[in-house]
């Protein structure tokens, strides 16, 4: 089947000139093999983005040399993580999703520090209900076979409900719950409960073939539990590391206010990002006591889609004033 | 005509395997070709039937021994019933066929090299004597045709043309009895190419495609063509890939119009529709493309397989927002739909807070990167009060 190249844009865009499609060069497949790995498959390689491809460090050819992308590497450090290089991607289609919210009821959750739009102050747990709402319907608007599962966090992990496509369902779980101390965060606990409830596909090919459905966590999460102990089972790393498994997680924490234990919330932070063995993982660190905008904020930002969003160093949303410059990058 | 019902099989014919474990072992090769996906018309969809499937040997000759049959033939959106009777005592010979009510109906034997040169021992010998006879019966019904000049006319003037002139099915055999006015009905396959219909379109329905094909079957009610009944049937996918039934929509037949005029018009139409499909997919991808360059970095999510949708989350002075962009079937000739979401925003009924846009500034005429520049210029000019209505009438 005759396909044409995507058209390309002009002038201040700059985009990468595709190759001409040819009989050698299907759709100028040849570009685009070290993003998506697929030849001559206009099923599954979608049009190539040349501004916005994530950069993999892989010996990866002009896509990344997009004079956008050095402009924005300019303005930060493009941080490609070091293992990149050894994990094949899914190609970039928007495969159904199950996501699996995992939300911490610690007591922290429903401290009221809050400030809410109007100025009032208001909890984590509060905000964070009316998000997941937000989210699984948002969600199940864009596509309706996307799933979802509650789990809530406690000293270990309860599944509530799922999985379902309902929004309704999920969200008929969300707003009963309480929170409670917790004295610690068993994440071995956290990721046995999920790795009982799903079946991780497993593609002939991972660059080519898409998958049937990816899974993705979702870790609200805002205890003070000191850097996290983690021993994986075999199982639980071969999760982590499987190319249709995302652990995101949005980290609330007291900001600078109290260091009561040895470690910051930086180290937690930090050792939530060593989880993403990958790179391909969002993460996401919100203030307690800020406004409840940069809650919401990320909870949208958590929206895209795993296999077709950007590296989260790479993603911009901002609608500029000015015609012609280029995006800035995000604040995380 | 059996689209719409598919493989449906009646009560009292017999699906493939009951018919061969019952035929006569020696006739089984002959009788599979048949039934296992025998096409032998234009109606590739409909299949072969057997009914009626009995012995003529003696009850004391052990079983399976059947050896005839009624086949149904789907023909000119007709269905002829056949008998076909081999003699399982001699099963090298060929077989004897009763052609239903046409007893007129008289191949001409030289005209049947199948039947010349039977051979009981090629499976597919039974099939390609079936499909000339069905040549023949075609013949025959032209040659009824001679009944009314008009049809005849019709006919002629199809058949020089080599577009339409070897996919024809007559079937002249309706006759009212009571005013003895002489009908038939044409079956043509028009020359449509759909090879180029993007996959996506065809691989998601869950019937059968066979064989991609349009058929236009043309019902003439009276010798001079004074009531004349046109009806288009797709293939499932086909009807699937441009957009449903009313794919099947077609002009009516002008009075005093004819069919070497009119079959073309529907070939064009036809043509028109898929080109339209085809163009719209390029275009949608086209579209997306430039999208994605335009605010890539902001993307949630897009359709990779058919370029149907996409979602965009954007930020205005820290509101976010999301903008959904459904992109039809007929664009770009038909705009897309943009709704714009609040992300902090429930309806007072508690949906999400959203708004639709129809009707923007935009052209069909521009091209993707056009399209993508522009709509980044009219979020800006609309987002302003699309967040004020979303503070003011939203909740929080």
């Amino acid at each position: 089947m005759e396909t044409p190249e995507p058209g390309q844009a002009d002038g201040e865009e700059q985009m990468v000139e595709l190759r001409p499609r040819t009989r050698s060069n299907p759709e100028g497949a040849e570009d685009r093999r070290s993003s998506t790995g697929s030849l001559n498959n206009s099923l599954a390689s979608p049009p190539q983005p040349a501004v916005g491809s994530r950069v993999e460090g892989e010996g990866e050819a002009a896509s990344s040399d997009s004079p956008l992308t050095s402009a924005s590497a300019a303005a930060a450090p493009v941080t490609i993580p070091p293992s990149a290089e050894l994990h094949l991607r899914a190609p970039r289609v928007n495969c159904p999703e199950k996501v699996i919210i995992c939300l911490d009821l610690s007591e922290e959750m429903s401290l009221q520090k809050l400030e809410s739009f109007n100025g009032s102050k208001t909890n984590a747990l509060n905000i964070s209900q009316k998000m997941i709402e937000m989210f699984v319907r948002t969600k199940h608007k864009i596509d309706k076979r996307h799933e979802f599962a509650l789990v809530v966090v406690n000293d270990d992990s309860m599944w509530l409900s799922g999985f379902t496509s309902d929004p309704r369902e999920l969200c008929s779980c969300l707003y009963d719950l309480e929170t409670n101390v917790c004295e610690s965060f068993n994440l071995e606990d956290l990721l046995n409960v999920i790795l009982q409830k799903i079946e991780l596909p497993q593609m002939e090919n991972i660059q080519t073939i898409p998958p049937p459905f990816v899974v993705r966590t979702l870790l609200i999460f805002s205890r003070h539990a000191g850097m996290l102990q983690f021993n994986p089972s075999d199982a639980a790393k071969k999760m982590l590391q499987s190319p249709y498994f995302f652990f995101d997680v949005v980290y609330l924490h007291n900001g600078t206010e109290e260091q009561t234990e040895d470690t910051s919330w930086k180290d937690v932070y930090a050792s939530f990002s060593e989880l993403d063995s990958k790179g391909m993982c969002y993460c996401f660190e919100v203030s307690l006591c800020g406004p409840a905008l940069e809650l919401h904020n990320c909870m949208a930002k958590l929206l895209c889609h795993p296999l077709q969003r950007p590296f989260q160093s790479h993603a911009s949303y901002s609608l500029l004033e000015e015609d012609d410059a280029p995006e800035n990058e995000a604040t995380v | 005509m059996s689209y719409k019902s598919g493989r449906v099989w009646k009560m009292n014919s017999l699906s493939p395997e009951v018919a061969l474990s019952r035929i006569s072992p020696e006739l089984r090769p002959l009788l599979c070709s048949v039934v296992r996906n025998g096409r032998v018309g234009l109606d590739s969809s409909s299949c072969l039937r057997i009914t009626d499937l009995k012995s003529g040997c003696t009850s004391l000759v052990p079983g399976p021994c059947c050896d005839r049959f009624k086949l149904h033939i789907p023909y000119a959106g007709e269905t002829l019933k056949w008998d076909i009777i081999f003699n399982a005592k001699d099963p090298e010979l060929p077989p004897d066929f009763i052609f239903g009510e046409d007893a007129d109906f008289q191949p001409e034997p030289s005209e049947l090299p199948h039947l010349a040169s039977w051979d009981a021992g090629k499976p597919e010998c039974l099939l390609q004597l079936v499909k000339e006879l069905l040549q023949q019966y075609h013949q025959y019904q032209c040659q009824r045709l001679r009944d009314s000049s008009r049809l005849l006319f019709e006919y002629d003037s199809l058949l020089e043309d080599p577009n339409y002139g070897r996919s024809m099915e007559i079937y002249a055999g309706l006759k009212n009895s009571w005013t003895g006015e002489f009908s038939a009905r044409f079956l043509l396959k028009l020359p449509v190419d759909f090879s180029n219909i993007p996959i996506y379109l065809l691989k998601d329905t869950a019937l059968d495609p066979g064989e991609d094909v349009a058929l236009l079957s043309v019902s003439f009610e009276d010798a001079e063509a004074t009531q004349v009944f046109p009806k288009l049937y797709l293939s499932p996918s086909i009807e699937h890939a441009l957009g449903g039934s009313s794919a099947l929509h077609i002009p009516a037949f002008p009075s005093g119009g004819c069919l070497i005029d009119y079959v073309p018009q529907v070939c064009q139409l036809l043509t028109n529709k898929v080109q339209y499909v085809i163009q719209g997919y390029h275009k949608r991808r086209e579209y997306i493309a430039a999208f994605l360059s335009h605010f890539g970095m902001g993307v949630v999510e897009y359709d990779a397989v058919g370029f149907t949708k996409l979602t965009l989350l954007l930020m205005w002075k820290d509101f976010c927002f999301l903008v959904h962009v459904d992109l039809p079937l007929y664009f770009p000739r038909d705009q897309p739909t943009l709704t714009f979401q609040s992300i902090y925003h429930f309806t007072s009924s508690g949906q999400l807070y959203s708004q639709v846009q129809k009707s923007y500034p935009y052209s069909p005429r521009w091209d993707g990167n056009e399209m993508a520049k522009r709509a980044k210029a009219y979020f800006k000019s609309f987002i302003p009060q699309f967040q004020e209505g979303a503070f003011a009438n939203g909740k929080l």
